[in-house]
């Protein structure tokens, strides 16, 4: 039975690994502050999800609980937040992760769009 | 060790429910020893009453609270048509008269002057007196010191085997309790008279039904019956998750009742569309199998765990738990992002994070 920090730190491997495949930029891990508030999140991916970025947190089954503190500080700093379950995405494939990225949508520069964008068309 | 149950109830056999309320089962090791006992497949299971409907009345017909069975409506009950309620004033609308059972009286005078008062109702002596239309009294031939009123109406399939309780519950039905099964007038259905009465068309049906009937009482309720085939002693209704079970779980028995006695889930959880394994829950879950974007489910928004149990019982994956997105993302609201299980992508708007 893996221990809480071993599955971040392969779902944090795993995210390098498609960051780098499919050519977006992340932040792992990434400490979010508002008005004297710090909380430690997965991850901060800068070019999508709202024109701030967004906030990546990790959920694990079977509560899936959220954290109201991320939600909160991205809800006042302006940022997209998702709570991503680690069984899907520790499995997870290139178009998986292209289905999501293109789900959350890119606010950065369109020069520098992953090329999956071109590639996919989300169904959901 | 020795495995003590209570008195009351016993391990292997069926125990009769006499009261609704709530059941209380658990299992918990008192055995002073330090070695672990493991409880494996412990099953409750609740065998489905053949009444659909039915309830307790005072001796005015006013009815009792928490003593009543409303599995399937029935217009029909405290003297054959009480229980209809005017849609404007929401009082008992009788054929001829509204009747208030709080204070006993009619709301309007006697069209008959048969009192002195106009407002009496039976007389004032509901134990030896009907009035089922709020016309003239009819005398009660056949009780002479009821307390109360009890009314069954049971399911056609379990007629047959029960038939000797088909019928009225009368006097002393409430002063035990709720007495499921029970009646005095145990011995055949008795109903209105098909030739003089207004209900011929419910005696009908009741006979075709293959219902046998005695002799009328017009102060009788009239008898419904449904076709639907329910069959006693083969139809759990609840069974507790395998395993060690130590948490004690109450249920309460009118909601069980409620959707049929046909409940059967492994976790039962009461939700906004009533316990988990109805029927309509079951509806829910296939439509969530069924993926695309929801935003609503029968007109409710789930919860969190309200959604996410819906995804998983119908074998799908949570992907995501998100806030609204920006435009131009259609999903500007909260949501869960699932995959079913077979690869189809979901949507699911939830109340909050």
């Amino acid at each position: 039975m893996k221990d809480y920090k071993t599955k971040i730190n392969e779902l944090k491997e795993r995210w390098l690994m498609m960051a780098k495949e499919l050519n977006f930029e992340i932040i792992t891990p990434y400490v979010l502050s508002h008005n004297e508030k710090s909380v430690e999140c997965f991850a901060f991916l800068p070019h999508f999800g709202s024109i701030n970025g967004m906030i990546l947190s990790i959920v694990f089954p079977p509560d899936y609980e959220t954290s109201n503190e991320i939600s909160e500080i991205c809800r006042n700093t302006g940022k997209y937040c998702s709570f991503i379950n680690y069984e899907t995405y520790i499995n997870s494939n290139r178009q998986k992760f292209c289905e999501t990225l293109i789900d959350w949508g890119y606010f950065g520069k369109l020069k520098d769009r992953p090329s999956c964008f071109d590639e996919f068309v989300v169904a959901q | 060790m020795a495995i003590e149950t209570n008195p009351e109830f016993s391990v292997g056999t069926a125990t009769p429910i006499p009261v609704p309320g709530y059941v209380f089962i658990y299992v918990n090791n008192n055995s002073s020893s330090s070695t672990p006992v493991y409880f494996d497949d412990l099953k409750v299971t609740q065998l489905h009453s053949p009444y659909v409907a039915g309830g307790d009345f005072y001796p005015f017909g006013l009815a009792m609270d928490d003593r009543q069975i409303k599995v399937e409506p029935y217009r029909f009950g405290y003297q054959g048509q009480y229980a209809e309620k005017d849609s404007l004033a929401n009082w008992n609308a009788f054929q001829l008269r509204m009747y208030e059972p709080r204070f006993g009286r009619w709301l309007t005078v006697d069209p008959y002057g048969q009192f002195d008062s106009p407002y009496i109702a039976m007389g004032n002596n509901p134990a030896s007196y009907t009035d089922p239309d709020g016309g003239i009294i009819l005398p009660e031939v056949t009780i002479t010191a009821a307390r109360g009123v009890s009314m069954w109406v049971i399911s056609v399939a379990n007629a047959v085997a029960v038939s000797l309780q088909i019928g009225l519950a009368r006097a002393g039905g409430f002063a035990n309790g709720f007495n499921v099964g029970m009646g005095v007038n145990s011995s055949l259905v008795s109903l209105v008279d098909p030739n003089t009465q207004a209900h011929s068309a419910q005696y009908a049906e009741a006979q075709a039904a293959g219902l046998e009937f005695g002799q009328a009482f017009p102060q009788l309720m009239m008898m419904r019956v449904t076709g639907e085939t329910m069959t006693p002693g083969t139809s759990p209704m609840f069974a507790t998750p395998r395993g060690p079970v130590t948490r004690p779980m109450g249920i309460p028995i009118t909601t069980l009742l409620d959707v049929h006695g046909r409940v059967y889930s492994d976790n039962p959880e009461n939700t906004q569309w009533g316990w988990t394994g109805s029927k309509t829950w079951k509806d829910l879950v296939q439509k969530v199998k069924g993926g695309g974007t929801i935003t609503d489910l029968n007109g409710k928004i789930p919860t969190k765990t309200e959604a996410i149990k819906l995804i998983e019982e119908g074998g799908g994956k949570v992907d995501r738990i998100e806030a609204g997105h920006a435009d131009p993302n259609p999903h500007q609201y909260n949501h869960i992002n699932y995959t079913t299980n077979t690869g189809i992508k979901g949507t699911i708007k939830i109340q909050g994070l």
